[in-house]
């Protein structure tokens, strides 16, 4: 009897398994994400790591043989040949060099910060909190201007910088180099910090420090032991995102570094990429993304099993503020000189050049509108209107706002889904995919991302003969594409954050009661994450805002978008009109961001914690 | 368990049926009719070849195909775009204004593609590249209408379709330098005097910078690089150990004498023209950037190098294989060039202060130094697309 059972049961046991997965929605979506992922993100790596080990044409000179033929050239080069040293090691130096101080420098800053702002009684804290998101808004290459203007020596020619005006005299070492490349990039990336910490401490229940006060602990002792275990987690998630971002950019580097030759992985990357080695480029991003990886995995490692605490008890958290008392108005003063010069100077500087006739001299007679609404005038500009009577701006203008608008909401909802799976799917494999995949466009150089695109989906996308894409060149489809899975990172970690928040115990209770995936997911959890999703919008609106490299192999001629315009003005000789668009680049992010944060909807701090 | 080795496996799956897709793709594209000697079904039906074409008969074929894209490396593209449509009523001219490696970084990718925005690149063939490995490959094409061919010079025409030239120039800052140019032979600025007070862009930062120092170690240059020196310091030029030539061994020198890199030639002419300095530096940098003075109120001056200032930078002009607009494209292509009316508009652009004309027939700007005054090394794009990274090899071990 039981013998002729047991083959039928397991059988029919396997069969009710296979029908609760097929008919499971929540599977079906992880299925197609995973399918989507791959195809939009492993493909683009594969096409790179191939790329590598292909004979290009351009060295045929060099190794004899056919274009496309398969070879260890590019990596025996970089790995092991007398030009290893110049090429990868000393750069490799001194990318770790950045990478590690900005992320020290950065993480400090943007917790103590955060921890001002969350946990003490500083006044002005309304101000405070708009004034500290605005490094992220400020293109970093504002910044390393700004610290030329103060820190220029007598090396590099030039009108002098404002100190050496003073007669100060600036030791080379601080104004360009190492020193300056570090705290530029810490000005810039402690916006990560900042956010990921504050949201953590926001979760927190001062009950958990009232009781170690309880207990005769010292204000210092609650710090150590209690507080900065609990933010612990948020800390070396910034630690990822701030060290993965300071050893890819190049700009900074590029400015501050080149006047003492120094050079790093990112900077070498740059100049092969515009040498057109792009196999060596290509070479190099993969071990930068080698590199973060292993960055990613220490942290897995460091956090361990206890990846976040449980700090949103069941019953309502409450904050009391802990009194900075006799040290108030010192911190208080420290901070406004802090975002006076990190904020405001770049800012002002900005501003002021924009209504500068002619740059560099700083008299009344010399201030002008002309940049902004001038006509066309033969003598200035070589004939160009000012940006508000020229049609090519408004025509970017619109091109922007519509890109940042449409990717911001597609990005956001795919973010928001990736987030679920992530956020559900916590420790299992399917979840670490998925979380695995979505961090790749993070490091793949932008310039090489929106290359590989271009290929793919020029051409239709056929599988057995069946057009599943038609070719997307020139649409507006693929740039929302390209920008919406490069910005992926951004905006999963505020989906899975967002998810992370809703307790799982109320999507249960929906599902005893009757209802289905679909209807869980638009009658409760959507309404539940509505604000996380007003700030998952918000940073990938500013990232896309700002972006060129990307997009510029992508865009026609007609397409084209307010960071294009402004590297255009720059190259045309018109760096007041770029000045201008820049300006009007940052009113509209501010603008958005002010709206979204007074109205309460939003906070980008709350969007990226978890 | 079992469920995650069934994700697995799908995944794997359409992993592998994805790049399958891909690979199949590639191939298609790279195959396409170029059996050598016979003409291209393209070649056939825009007449590529065909030089003889009148304007009046381009432009009537022009209106019909109504529109041209213009990818350019210079800002100026706008201004050659509105003159390009007043002259020619009808014919639609869109210029994109781009950096060089990135043109042609979507140029390709297009091209392979079969997606042809860009009907017109103008581009430069520093280091022969898009000789050797666009026009050879019959992606580019040099079209070079005969009535204008003749007055240009064989030397820039053999490999490219030249628009004009621009030059790397050492420039001084007049203010501080009253008397005149401080430095004449190129030798002194590798002279302990000028350490650190050279600026210039870093060869290895771009192409144009690469095919710039690959120019000294080629053709005649070294020898006059070595004449120079004895010339200047009355002794024979000793070389290092493993240098094989004058060119080399200046830029042994050249390094060891610390010069300063800027990330861009805009900013080497405002550290070094800018007014009010007691100790400027001097540098090289592209030789446009004189235009700039009187709008920014610099003082930058040349230097006419002896033995000579480096390669030219010939500005190029190409028409894209496969370019749905090639009657537009010629047209452009002719008007660009000054066409052959006397009308130059579509030159005038072009043909500023630091900028020269490769027609003999066109005068450069007012104020220019006349080009065959200048000390300017013989350019052989064959010659620097073979050495340019032996060269830039070298400079990177330095």
């Amino acid at each position: 009897m039981n013998s002729a059972v047991m083959p039928y049961s397991k059988s029919k046991r396997l069969k009710n398994q296979i029908k609760s997965i097929i008919t499971n929605p929540y599977n079906i979506i992880v299925l197609v994400a995973i399918i989507l992922l791959t195809y939009l993100i492993i493909l683009p790596l594969l096409d790179m790591i191939s790329t590598t080990f292909s004979l290009a044409q351009k060295d045929l000179r060099v190794t004899g043989g056919q274009a496309g033929d398969f070879t260890f050239y590019y990596w025996k080069r970089l790995l092991a040949s007398e030009l290893s040293g110049r090429l990868l090691v000393q750069p490799l130096m001194n990318s770790l060099l950045i990478g590690v101080s900005v992320s020290v420098c950065a993480i400090s800053l943007g917790s103590v910060l955060a921890w001002l702002m969350v946990r003490t009684d500083l006044p002005f804290k309304p101000f405070f909190s708009l004034a500290v998101i605005m490094p992220y808004m400020i293109p970093s290459w504002c910044k390393s201007q700004a610290w030329l203007s103060m820190f220029k020596t007598e090396r590099i020619g030039g009108a002098p910088g404002f100190l050496m005006s003073l007669g100060i005299d600036v030791p080379d070492w601080l104004a360009y180099g190492p020193v300056a490349i570090i705290t530029v990039l810490s000005l810039h990336y402690y916006a990560y910090a900042y956010l990921l910490v504050s949201a953590a401490l926001n979760s927190i229940n001062s009950e958990l420090e009232e009781m170690g006060e309880i207990q005769g602990a010292s204000k210092y002792t609650i710090l150590r032991k209690i507080t900065f275990p609990l933010v612990m987690p948020a800390m070396l998630s910034a630690v990822i995102l701030t060290f993965s971002k300071a050893i890819g950019t190049f700009g900074v580097i590029n400015y501050l570094g080149s006047k003492v030759n120094f050079v790093t992985l990112s900077s070498q990357l740059y100049m092969n990429n515009k040498s057109q080695n792009t196999q060596t480029a290509f070479a190099m991003a993969l071990i930068m993304i080698c590199i973060a990886s292993i960055s990613v995995f220490i942290n897995q490692r460091l956090i361990g099993s206890r990846k976040s605490f449980a700090t949103i008890g069941g019953k309502g958290g409450r904050s009391t503020l802990l009194g900075l008392g006799i040290h108030k108005p010192l911190i208080t003063v420290i901070l406004i000189v802090f975002f006076a010069v990190g904020i405001i100077t770049p800012i002002a500087i900005l501003i002021l050049e924009s209504f500068m006739l002619k740059q560099g001299s700083y008299s009344i007679a010399n201030l002008t509108t002309h940049y902004w609404i001038g006509d066309p005038n033969p003598a200035i500009m070589e004939g160009l209107p000012g940006i508000f009577k020229n049609r090519d701006f408004i025509n970017a203008l619109t091109n922007s706002l519509k890109l940042t608008f449409v990717n911001g909401v597609f990005g956001t909802i795919i973010g928001q889904i990736i987030g679920y799976i992530c956020a559900k799917g916590r420790g299992t494999l399917h979840g670490r995919i998925v979380e695995q995949l979505v961090f790749i466009p993070y490091l793949i150089p932008s310039i090489a991302f929106g290359g590989i695109f271009l290929s793919m989906f020029s051409k239709s996308q056929e599988l057995f003969g069946v057009t599943l894409i038609p070719s997307l060149y020139g649409t507006f489809a693929l740039l929302t594409l390209t920008s919406v899975v490069k910005h992926l990172p951004f905006a999963s970690r505020a989906g899975t954050a967002n998810m992370l928040q809703i307790g799982g115990e109320l999507e249960e209770a929906a599902s005893i009661a009757g209802a289905g995936f679909f209807k869980r997911f638009i009658r409760i959890i959507f309404p539940l994450s509505k604000g996380g999703f007003v700030s998952g919008f918000m940073l990938i609106f500013v990232s896309i805002m700002k972006e060129l490299d990307l997009i510029i192999l992508i865009m026609t001629p007609t397409t084209t978008t307010l960071p294009y315009l402004a590297f255009q003005y720059q190259n045309g000789n018109a760096p007041q009109a770029s000045n201008c668009v820049a300006i009007v680049m940052f009113s509209i992010v501010f603008l958005v961001y002010a709206i979204a944060n007074l109205s309460g909807k939003a906070d980008l701090s709350k969007s990226m914690g978890g | 368990m079992f469920k995650l080795k069934k994700l697995v496996a799908v995944f794997l799956a359409i992993t592998l049926v994805f790049s399958l897709a891909a690979c199949g793709g590639k191939k298609a594209s790279s195959e396409g009719g170029k059996a050598e000697g016979e003409l291209t079904e393209w070649e056939k039906s825009s007449q590529i070849l065909n030089m003889d074409q009148t304007e009046a008969e381009l432009y009537e074929l022009a209106k019909e195909e109504g529109t041209v894209t213009l990818y350019s490396i210079s800002s100026r593209c706008t201004k050659v775009a509105e003159a390009f449509m007043a002259k020619y009523p009808g014919v639609e001219c869109i210029p994109f204004d781009i950096k060089h490696n990135e043109l042609l970084e979507k140029v390709t990718r297009e091209h392979e593609a079969g997606q042809n925005i860009a009907d017109v690149v103008h581009a430069k063939d520093l280091d022969g590249t898009l000789y050797n490995e666009y026009v050879l490959n019959k992606i580019f094409y040099n079209y070079l209408p005969t009535e204008i061919a003749s007055k240009i010079d064989d030397s820039l025409k053999e490999t490219q379709t030249p628009l004009y030239i621009e030059l790397v120039q050492l420039f001084y800052n007049e203010e501080a330098n009253p008397n005149g140019a401080p430095i004449k032979n190129i030798w002194e600025i590798t002279q302990p005097q000028w350490k650190g007070r050279i600026m210039m862009q870093n060869p290895l930062d771009d192409i144009s910078w690469g095919s710039w120092i690959t120019g000294f170690c080629v053709g005649d240059t070294p020898q006059q690089l070595a004449d120079a020196y004895k010339e200047l310091t009355g002794e024979e030029l000793q070389l290092s150990d493993g240098v094989e030539n004058a060119g080399y061994e200046f830029l042994k020198r050249l390094h060891a004498n610390n010069p300063i890199y800027a990330s861009s030639s805009d900013e080497i002419a405002e550290a070094v023209g800018t007014k009010g300095q007691t100790n400027p530096p001097i540098g090289f940098c592209s030789s446009s950037k004189i235009r700039k003075n009187e709008d920014n109120g610099w003082c930058l001056v040349p230097i006419n190098l002896i033995p000579n200032t480096g390669i030219p930078a010939v500005n190029t002009l190409h028409i894209v294989e496969g370019s749905q607009h090639p009657n537009a494209a010629k047209l452009l292509v002719r008007f660009m060039l000054g066409g052959t009316d006397g009308d130059i508009s579509g030159y005038k652009p072009f043909n500023t202060l630091g900028g020269w004309p490769v027609r003999d027939d066109i005068e450069p700007a007012e104020g220019s130094t006349p080009y065959k005054e200048l000390n300017v090394a013989g350019f052989d794009s064959k010659v620097i697309y073979t050495y340019i990274n032996t060269v830039r090899d070298f400079w990177q071990l330095l």
